[in-house]
């Protein structure tokens, strides 16, 4: 085996040229793959990444809240949450819980409704400084002071559109969970701007007012629960809903939930069909060269039939000479590759905010966009050149297997 | 029981107006330790010939047996074992490996003949000198003459001591005295080793070597003459 093995890279060296185009045609392949690989799960993790932060790794609801979810039905929510919060957050994986509460409300200054509509938010402080960052989205006043339990946050779109500013006392008009008008006032006390369309048309207030709003005491319509890595969550899904307080409640990974899980299967079809581009044409390219190789050959083989050689050692000699094309030039084009990722990871690439406001309001779409190479991604590009020098020997190498042992005496005729 | 027994082969080469009958029904016995020319001129099926007896190919009709074996019993891979085992070829355009050397060629032979790797490389060696290369062992082909490279074929078909060499042409595109000086070569491998020659040629001086001349002339046998 060694020597056929010895041979192989021989035969890979004679002729140098053909076969370096060969390994550099893998090397590019690979190097777009890794690239293309590493910007979809960057783009698509930024997006969705974002998302499942101010979503919920994991979230736990009343079932008919999660099938009529559009409608934030208040009625449908969760009872006892202080302890059922407190039971989640002791169990293992679990880093943060925040019961959440959301509702349709108009915003005004005075006491008539409005007419500027905002989504508003009830939940812990934490939540907001954690997990959506209002921090290092702040644009004016700060984030719940604690002056007031009646204090208001509002995302900059409303403000603009309400003309409101900090330390006016407003009015959210919503609802009580049967229906009933239900007013919230209190002061503005925080103006945030995000760049994500969702939360910029938000107001924001503690979970306990919004409570008092709804008339629900001690409920809300959903428990986000956060894990150490949003990539963790179908498993800490797996281990919330295990818990006997949460019996009857639907516990939903938010690569589980819409719009993300359709997303992330959008993702996984556009990789699927670039991949398989890639990979096709470049197997095209290593099967013309171990085409022209196998033809050149024909002879070579058949003697080495004559003398023994096996079908599967013709084909052995054909797809290692054509593995290592593709060990050499895939390493070169991860190599390449992961550089050009790794500066669009750093670097990242803006679109402006006139291009990210046409995406719609549910997918938090962010100015730049960076890429995201990870390890995973060099080893799958790599795998893939492996495939494409697979695919692309396949053929020739049954030709190479099919090969007579006349052959070796064919050639002697002139 | 002979080492080579042919009955009444018959090959034919494409069908209809275009079949070529190049054997017509051919019959021979080789015994162990001859050396034997077949001489015809060319497209009488000489290559043809060697070509079954050196179970590259099967008849279409007759048979061909191997030390007792039909080769037409005997599927693809059980003709390639009993090739690596049993029998040695060197052919007219020497046909060495270009990327190995004459030292690796020869072990390729012995490898792909099922040899254990201890030893293998000594063997070879011991091989490549015999047939008075042994300080060429590290050439490739390309810096080797035409005699050199037919001494190191010689050598790998010689190294798994096969019980048959078949040599088809083995002179034709060789000077005169390299022809000459591997001919020689040969003759005292079958004098010193005992094994077995078949040659095909149409040389007069290979001819003159030989101790048995087939006469072959389409594709029929038309003389088979013993030599003393
Ligand atoms: N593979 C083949 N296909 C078709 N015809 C062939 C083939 N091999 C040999 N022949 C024909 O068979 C006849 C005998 O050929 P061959 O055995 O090579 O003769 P020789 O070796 O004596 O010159 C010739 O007419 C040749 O053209
Ligand atoms: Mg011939």
């Amino acid at each position: 085996m060694m020597l056929l093995l010895r041979l192989a890279v021989r035969n890979a060296r004679r002729n140098t040229v053909r076969t370096l185009l060969t390994a550099l045609t893998v090397t590019f392949g690979t190097a777009v793959l890794t690239v293309a690989m590493a910007w979809i799960t960057g783009v698509f993790g930024d997006v969705l990444g974002t998302a499942a932060d101010a979503a919920g790794h994991v979230r736990v609801v009343d079932p008919d809240f999660a099938s009529r979810e559009q409608m934030n039905p208040l009625y449908e929510h969760v009872t006892g949450v202080a302890a059922r919060a407190e039971a989640i957050a002791a169990m293992p994986g679990v880093s943060d819980v925040a019961p959440r509460i959301m509702t349709g409300v108009s915003v005004s200054v005075g006491d008539e409704i409005g007419e500027v509509f905002a989504l508003a938010m009830g939940a812990p402080k934490a939540y907001y400084e954690r997990r959506m960052r209002f921090d290092e989205h702040l644009v004016e006043g700060s984030i719940f002071p604690g002056q007031s339990p009646k204090e208001i946050v509002l995302g900059a779109t409303v403000a603009k559109r309400a003309g409101v500013k900090i330390g006016d006392d407003i009015v959210l008009f919503g609802q009580t969970q049967d229906g009933s008008m239900s007013p919230l006032r209190g002061p503005l006390v925080g103006i945030v701007h995000t760049g994500t369309a969702a939360i910029d048309q938000g107001a924001f207030v503690l979970l306990e007012r919004m409570m008092y709003m709804a008339d629900i005491d001690d409920a809300a319509t959903e428990i986000l629960v956060f894990g150490e890595d949003r990539d963790d969550a179908p498993a800490l899904a797996a281990t919330v809903s295990a818990a006997p307080e949460l019996n009857g409640l639907t516990v939903q990974a938010w690569t589980h939930r819409e719009p993300w899980s359709g997303m992330l299967a959008i993702a996984d079809v556009v990789r699927g069909i670039l991949v398989a581009i890639v990979v096709f044409i470049t197997a095209l390219g290593v099967w013309n060269t171990m085409m022209m190789s196998v033809m050149e050959r024909t002879s070579e083989i058949g003697v080495m039939r004559s003398m023994g050689l096996s079908r599967m050692g013709a084909v052995f000699l054909f797809v290692s000479e054509a593995g290592g094309i593709a060990v050499l030039g895939g390493l070169l084009g991860v190599a390449i590759g992961g550089a050009a990722a790794r500066y669009l990871e750093v670097v990242g690439v803006t679109l402006g905010e006139a291009t990210t406001a046409q995406f719609p309001s549910d997918i938090p779409m962010k100015a730049t966009l960076y890429a995201d190479m990870r390890p995973d991604i060099a080893m799958t590009a790599f795998l893939l050149a492996l495939l494409m020098a697979a695919i692309g020997s396949a053929l020739p190498s049954l030709r190479a297997a099919s090969i007579a042992p006349v052959e070796a005496m064919r050639t002697g005729r002139r | 029981m002979s080492l080579v027994s042919v009955v009444n082969a018959v090959k034919t080469y494409g069908t209809g107006e275009a079949a070529v009958h190049a054997l017509r029904g051919v019959s021979i016995e080789i015994e162990p330790a001859e050396f034997t020319v077949i001489s015809g001129p060319s497209g009488s099926g000489k290559s043809t010939l060697l070509n079954l007896i050196g179970c590259l190919d099967v008849p279409d009709g007759g048979t061909v047996r191997i030390e007792g074996r039909d080769v037409n019993g005997l599927d693809g891979s059980s003709l390639a074992a009993l090739r690596a085992a049993r029998i040695g070829f060197i052919f007219q355009s020497f046909n060495l490996i270009p990327v190995l050397t004459a030292l690796e060629n020869v072990e390729l032979a012995l490898q792909l003949a099922g040899a254990p790797a201890a030893g293998r490389r000594e063997k070879c060696a011991e091989t490549l000198t015999a047939v008075g290369l042994g300080g060429l062992l590290d050439r490739r082909p390309n810096q080797l003459s035409g005699g050199q490279q037919q001494r190191v074929a010689v050598a790998r078909a010689l190294v798994k001591q096969p019980a048959l060499v078949i040599a088809d042409e083995p002179t034709a595109n060789l000077d005169s005295t390299s022809g000459t000086a591997v001919l020689d070569l040969m003759r005292d491998m079958n004098a010193a080793r005992g094994v077995t020659f078949l040659f095909s040629t149409h040389d007069p001086k290979v001819m003159e070597r030989a101790r048995r001349v087939v006469t072959l002339t389409d594709g029929q046998i038309t003389a088979d003459e013993f030599r003393t």
